[in-house]
């Protein structure tokens, strides 16, 4: 670790280190599930004030509302939810004379629905917590990163943009805008998910979309009226066989029906069945295919007297692999080898906020959080050293690419 | 001389036609659900009195509870566990003719609480509507003013007539099963007075009938990042449901319907558990070891390695098949039949009753004593008001005709 900035940034974030701890509990102890607005704006406001003492600019916006035909989206991401009474999604921008523009996102709101949540602790080198690594940890990294470049004079870049959305949870639908907003004037994205395994980060994401699927057939008593009757869950329980069998692993091609439910007495033919379904695909090409080899299974009569309604939306386009990918984690890479850090870069069939960034044809590195692990569970946790490693590799990574790391690569 | 006793019966009944109507008017406007024990109590109250009044030894059984918990949860919902109210079980010795009869009929009903409220005993043109007025306190009506006619016409009766009125039909009679099979085995002959057909027609074979309940638990597992982990029970239970429905088939008398299907948490995750439940119907006795076995068979298929499926499986209504003894009790209802100046044929249904679990002790059974109905369970349950009377009396005719008939009991 020669290289003076990598050791600058370094020294600051270890002296940081208790105050990273406190940070995160006190996010940690705000619950905010992406339906609890109090909750996503405390979280909101406890970041923005604290880069509004380092020179950010926030504001509070909100997203567009959905087209007519993606509406039916709303409620199937947040059941019995207005849209309209979310947090509010904060954008914070710095601007300097320095060069390049990079875009930093995080989430505001975790998976802990109200009620569901659990005590900060910290057991060894684990502080566990609902939301830590997803990702409240992630929130602490990004912030300490910024304060570092600060407080050691390294910030060398044109514009540092934050995004903090307060619906990743519900699939980003109020979010979505502000960040391609965002997107359409920076050149590198950064997005602060907690590391995969081993503390490796994402070079790609897939794309995801969702679709619900409703057979009605016709009901009738299971006895005497049997031949009247035609089930519902039957045919439905074809398609869902069909729809699994669409899965292929070795093209990245996955699909799950997540939630069935159908009938409502035992000794009645089921008259209806509804089923939702989740589908990921590494990019455009595949998508169009499944979803053209779902509209065949939805629409395929398997018992006469049935039929279907189907629809089906991609909601988070995903991030491709490309050549400026690999440039990016060169450049990232470079930087943990100057602070010691190791990660690989890994494929990720998942996608979160960062999967707007895909078409806009931005690289974005993700999973730049702490390491972490047992998501969504009572034991969900991060690795407390990581807060400080991540928090430096983000940093360091900013400045390689504010002194002109990015265009001296081939 | 037999149609002498009809016409005379009958005639005892056209007298106290009224009486029979107000009886039944009363009763239907008894709120007694299967789920409101102070409901049904309150109508077997009555019913023990107004036997103990014709001069019959009344006891007031206790339910007993059935060994297997699961089956209260299945048809008691959230009443399980709380039981049941005592049945009626009256016994009028001293007749002069041949044989033990048993009449049966239910007290509770198929209807909410609080539906008498809703739904009152009314006539409108030749019926009578209201609660549960066709299943079945047309029969309960019925079997107390046949009672009442065979004395007071001075008809010779079989030795002893035994009156069940039991209290949990509607929920699978699975608390009153041990009380009616013991009765059962006591009688020569079981007369049910479930509602005649809308066609008229009396019962003399009814199907048996299983409920079923499939658990498949697989491993949930995040669509995205747990692919390889991921084990969906809603697939592995889909696989089931179809090849369960391959089981249907009337023409070897199988009847079998998966009427509910639920599973799945959330739309992302592959599915850690899934439940489906089912009705089967058979015909005869080795159907159902058939039956029994191939369903055993489909819940144990490895479908999807890593699944794990536990299989409830319990035939509460045995079949009850058409025998010889059948036909000769067919016989004596075309008789009595004939001296009413009518038809009363008698049909095999695919439904089931406490006349099951009488025949199922090889007592011959005969069911739809009762009036004649339809919409049975609905808010327009209807019986066919000059049969009220009219099947009161074919019920006083059989006891009378069987207690002079040769080689008809069991």
């Amino acid at each position: 670790m020669t290289d003076p900035a990598a050791s600058a940034i370094r020294n600051y974030l270890e002296s940081q280190r208790p105050a990273m701890l406190k940070f995160v509990e006190e996010l940690v102890n705000i619950e905010s599930y992406a339906t609890q607005p109090g909750g996503t704006n405390a979280v909101g406001d406890r970041l923005c004030r604290e880069l509004e003492t380092i020179g950010y600019t926030t504001e509070r916006t909100r997203g567009n509302t959905l087209p007519p035909d993606r509406k039916w989206l709303e409620e199937f991401m947040l059941p019995g939810f207005d849209r309209s009474l979310l947090g509010d999604q904060r954008i914070a921008r710095w601007r300097g004379n320095g060069h390049g523009r990079a875009l930093v996102l995080g989430d505001l709101d975790t998976a802990f629905v109200p009620g569901k949540g659990f005590p900060f602790s910290i057991d060894g080198e684990r502080a566990l917590g609902p939301g830590i690594a997803d990702m409240k940890g992630g929130l602490t990294v990004a912030l300490f990163a910024l304060k570092a470049l600060h407080a050691t004079g390294l910030n060398n870049l044109a514009e540092v943009t934050c995004v903090f959305s307060t619906d990743e949870q519900g699939g980003s639908l109020d979010a979505r805008d502000p960040i391609e907003r965002a997107a359409a004037h920076s050149d590198w994205v950064f997005c602060v998910e907690c590391a995969r395994e081993g503390g490796n980060i994402m070079g790609s994401r897939a794309q995801i979309g969702v679709a619900r699927l409703e057979v009605f057939g016709r009901d009738a008593h299971a006895g005497s009226a049997y031949a009247k009757g035609v089930s519902a869950i039957e045919a439905m329980a074809r398609k869902v066989t069909a729809i699994h069998a669409l899965t292929d692993p070795a093209r990245e091609i996955y699909l799950c029906v997540g939630q069935i439910s159908g009938g409502w007495r035992r000794s009645v033919i089921a008259g209806h069945c509804l089923c939702t379904i989740d589908i990921r695909t590494p990019g455009p090409e595949a998508w169009a295919e499944v979803e053209a080899a779902l509209h065949r299974i939805a629409d395929k009569v398997e018992l006469p007297g049935s039929r279907s309604t189907f629809q089906i939306a991609s909601h988070r386009p995903g991030v491709p692999w490309t050549e400026k990918t690999d440039r990016l984690i060169g450049i990232a890479h470079e930087a943990g080898d100057e602070l010691g850090v190791k990660f690989g870069v890994l494929r990720s069939p998942a996608a979160g906020s960062s999967a707007f960034v895909g078409p806009l044809g931005l690289p974005c590195l993700d999973g730049m959080g702490p390491l972490g692990g047992d998501l969504m569970t009572t034991q969900e946790h991060i690795i407390i050293p990581s807060l400080v490693e991540r928090a430096a590799l983000l940093a360091a990574t900013l400045h390689k690419l504010g002194a002109g790391a990015w265009e001296a690569r081939p | 001389m037999n149609s002498d006793a009809t016409t005379t019966l009958h005639m005892w009944m056209r007298a106290h036609e009224d009486d029979l109507i107000d009886f039944l008017r009363r009763i239907v406007n008894m709120d007694t659900s299967t789920a409101n024990r102070p409901g049904v109590e309150a109508l077997a109250a009555l019913m023990a009195t107004e036997l103990a009044g014709l001069g019959f030894a009344v006891e007031r059984p206790a339910g007993v509870r059935p060994e297997q918990d699961w089956l209260d949860a299945a048809f008691m919902g959230a009443e399980a566990g709380k039981g049941i109210a005592p049945g009626v079980v009256g016994r009028l010795a001293g007749g002069t003719g041949r044989g033990k009869l048993l009449l049966i009929a239910h007290l509770d009903t198929a209807f909410p609480p609080g539906s008498p409220a809703e739904n009152p005993f009314r006539i409108d043109n030749e019926r009578a509507y209201g609660t549960a007025v066709a299943d079945m306190k047309g029969g309960v009506a019925g079997i107390l003013f046949a009672c009442r006619a065979l004395l007071a016409t001075g008809a010779e009766r079989p030795a002893q007539i035994t009156v069940l009125f039991d209290t949990d039909e509607q929920a699978g009679s699975i608390w009153s099963r041990p009380l009616i099979e013991a009765e059962a085995r006591a009688a020569d002959w079981g007369l049910d007075t479930e509602p005649g057909r809308a066609g008229g027609q009396v019962v003399g074979q009814r199907a048996g009938i299983a409920i079923g309940e499939l658990v498949v638990e697989g491993v949930e597992a995040h669509l995205g990042t747990g692919y390889k982990d991921g084990r969906s029970a809603i697939e592995a239970l889909c696989r089931k449901v179809i090849a369960l429905h391959r089981l249907h088939d009337p023409d070897r008398g199988v009847l079998l319907n998966v009427g509910e299907f639920a599973g799945g948490t959330r739309r992302n995750l592959y599915a850690g558990r899934a439940v489906a439940r089912l009705d089967a119907r058979v015909t005869d006795a080795p159907a159902w070891e058939r039956l029994r076995a191939e369903i055993a068979a489909i819940a144990a298929a490895d479908d999807v390695p890593g699944t794990r499926c536990t299989l409830k499986l319990w035939q509460h209504r045995p079949p009850m098949p058409w025998t010889p003894q059948t036909d000769r009790l067919a016989a004596l209802v075309n008789e009595a039949a004939a001296a009413l100046g009518t038809e009363i044929p008698t049909i095999a249904t695919l439904g089931a009753s406490d006349a099951n679990l009488i025949a199922g002790q090889g007592t011959p059974t005969l069911c739809g004593l009762g009036p004649v109905g339809g919409a049975i369970m609905t808010r327009g349950e209807y019986i066919e008001l000059p049969t009220l009377a009219e099947r009161a009396t074919l019920v006083a005719a059989l006891a009378h005709k069987l207690s002079r008939s040769e080689g008809t009991t069991a």
